[in-house]
């Protein structure tokens, strides 16, 4: 009876949450030097879930996009503190923590991410302003935070879901 | 920054021979592009083919090196990889650009319009 199987192959799917296990833990000074080096560890730690290019590329796209945003706003000036990276795969896909001791985002909330040649139609030629427009398009379920001088930034990447993680 | 030029009919080639181009290049990328096409003049045409990502801030780059050139003079890209591809076409950017496959592609273009 396959349905049957069908059903029980799910009920007996292992307790994962939708958070899933870590993958990986980094802290790096906030640099764009050191943004492109995570970026290529991350994508190499993701290397076994077997992601397809479209998925790869959305992770690599809103993980640089975020985290370029820490060294940019977050320490716009002076010494650069720390980034903490975590990444986690689970049945939700993958999940991107980000955390700063940083400038607070303007507000106390994440910027809404429109794109640029709409919040300035005058311009046609945007050069900049795309860093949440990206985000925005890319990621789901995100939570921005801050607590106790700590930005905490969440999000998730439909990607690599129904995949094991190890 | 690894970057090659070269002349093909009536178009100065420049060849990015990065692997990426982002925030931590994307200032350097832009003045290069524009020391590169300064004091010459017709048609640009930006070779990605050997890029394999860009940022938002590459993007811009690129953006503003178009905008330096200034009107009347074109800036044409090829070789954009999907993922290159994907970050134009999200930010609808591919529209500000005439997006060739490949350098023959490009050229051929000019022929025709000839």
């Amino acid at each position: 009876m396959p349905h049957d199987v069908t059903m029980n192959h799910v009920r007996a799917a292992p307790p994962a949450t939708a958070a899933g296990g870590v993958l990986s833990r980094t802290a790096f000074r906030a640099t764009f030097d050191n943004v492109r080096l995570a970026i290529k560890s991350a994508m190499e730690t993701l290397g076994p879930l077997n992601l397809s290019d479209e998925e790869a590329s959305s992770i690599e796209i809103a993980l640089a996009e975020a985290l370029n945003n820490v060294v940019e706003h977050a320490y716009p000036d002076g010494e650069p503190g720390d980034v903490k990276l975590v990444l986690r795969h689970g049945r939700a896909g993958l999940l991107i923590e980000i955390r700063d001791n940083g400038k607070a985002m303007p507000n106390g909330r994440t910027p809404n991410g429109t794109h640029p040649s709409e919040a300035h139609p005058e311009d046609n030629l945007p050069e900049g302003g795309f860093g949440w427009f990206l985000i925005r398009e890319l990621a789901r379920d995100l939570v921005y935070d801050r607590e106790n001088g700590e930005n905490f930034l969440i999000f998730r990447i439909a990607a690599g879901q129904g995949k094991p993680s190890q | 920054m690894e970057i090659n030029t070269s002349e093909y009919n009536g178009a100065k080639v420049i060849a990015v021979g990065e692997d990426r181009i982002d925030a931590a290049i994307a200032v350097l990328f832009k003045d290069r592009i524009n020391e590169l096409t300064s004091g010459s003049k017709g048609r640009v045409i930006i070779d990605l083919s050997q890029v394999n990502f860009v940022d938002s801030s590459g993007l811009g780059a690129v953006v503003g090196a178009m905008k330096q050139l200034g009107r009347g003079r074109r800036m044409d890209l090829v070789g954009l990889s999907p993922s290159v591809e994907k970050v134009f076409r999200m930010t609808r950017m591919d529209s500000v650009f005439r997006i060739f496959k490949n350098l023959d592609e490009a050229t051929q273009e000019t022929v025709d319009a000839s």
